[in-house]
């Protein structure tokens, strides 16, 4: 009775994510199914064969929108991060873009990243992080550069008794600091939030996979609501 | 200056905060290993002596005993091995780990005194 419960907080809390997230897609949207697929690993540096407070970030993703219209995008995201204490890292990193439309023309884009993130407690039998994170966006069809800032709340708990599989809930605002010629206007312009099951397969691999809406909206255009399936392999190297 | 990772504060340790806490815990499995050995001890002293009498009871307290501490360890094992979004979550199992050993020990102690 008691675990039948659980289930049922469980069952609501994402509800609760899923129905936050909807009422934002209006009848003036436009929805696109799509894949995203991403390869992460994040661990402590060693220092004379212990783990020091120093951290390296590595993801990989490729990202396909509107399946079947050629649309993709491809990035490499290294970082580098210290404890700063309690829970809470402080990175510093660079991505690299690549973007192709539906006509086949690129656009590439350097990105520089700082973040913060830490364990922000337990809530209803599971974990809450969060991070904000602060990027300069330039990109190879514009001049200015873009100053966004994200916030991400993640929740995560474990399904059952057993501590290797986890729902994960997750949501991230992206406010954009200020206007530019290629991005449009500052403003709120796109939130994310995503429902996962995470199951842990070994020592070195998790695997998580779930839906993601990803909600943009867009200047003298439709807005866009992008229904994602969402793989994630975390590998611990 | 001591902290729940170790004795170092924040501040000033050098390795991450999970590494600090496995050394500490590894500490802990060391010392709970010897203070079981000890009690294990006082008990084959008793009985001997005929203070205590041997039982079921006090034989199932003796193994519920080794068993809370070889799962305490099979759980530091597995936080050492865990990645960074999991070790938190281990720890916390680690610490009920803990609870349950120092419980389970203090029983027996309590048997050992009262001599039942």
């Amino acid at each position: 009775m008691k675990l039948r419960h659980k289930y049922i907080n469980d069952f609501l809390s994402a509800f609760a994510v899923i129905c936050l997230a909807f009422p934002l897609s209006g009848s003036a949207t436009e929805n696109d199914p799509g894949a995203w697929i991403t390869f992460s690993t994040t661990d402590p540096f060693k220092s004379d064969g212990e783990d020091s407070r120093w951290h390296y970030w590595f993801d990989a993703q490729a990202r396909y929108f509107d399946l079947g219209s050629g649309v993709n995008q491809w990035l490499v995201r290294p970082g580098v991060g210290y404890e700063l204490g309690g829970s809470a890292k402080g990175w510093v990193g660079y991505a690299r873009f690549r973007t192709r439309n539906a006509a086949g023309d690129v656009a590439d884009e350097n990105r520089y990243w700082q973040q913060i993130d830490w364990n922000a407690g337990k809530w209803n039998g599971g974990r809450v992080s969060m991070r904000v994170r602060l990027e300069q966006r330039s990109v190879s069809v514009g001049d200015d550069t873009g100053f966004v800032f994200r916030f991400m709340a993640k929740y995560a708990r474990p399904i059952g008794e057993n501590t290797d599989s986890n729902l994960v809930i997750g949501v991230e605002p992206f406010v954009t600091l200020g206007d530019t010629d290629w991005g449009g206007d500052s403003g709120l312009r796109q939130n994310r939030v995503s429902i996962a099951f995470s199951r842990r397969y070994s020592d070195r691999l998790t695997i998580e996979a779930g839906y993601m809406n990803q909600y943009l909206w867009r200047d003298g255009a439709e807005n866009r609501s992008n229904h994602f399936g969402v793989l994630n392999f975390k590998v611990k190297l | 200056m001591k902290t729940q990772y170790g004795n170092l504060s924040p501040h000033v340790r050098s390795v991450s905060a999970k590494a600090a806490y496995s050394k500490a815990a590894r500490k802990k499995v060391v010392e709970s290993r010897a203070k079981l050995d000890g009690v294990t001890a006082a008990i084959k002293h008793a009985v001997a002596t005929g203070k205590l009498g041997s039982g079921d009871k006090l034989e199932c307290a003796q193994r519920a005993m080794e068993a809370r501490l070889a799962a305490a360890e099979a759980r530091l094992e597995a936080l050492r091995k865990s990645g960074e979004e999991e070790w938190e979550e281990l720890k916390d199992e680690l610490e009920d780990a803990w609870d349950d050993l120092s419980r389970s020990i203090n029983k027996v102690v309590d048997r050992i005194k009262d001599g039942s």
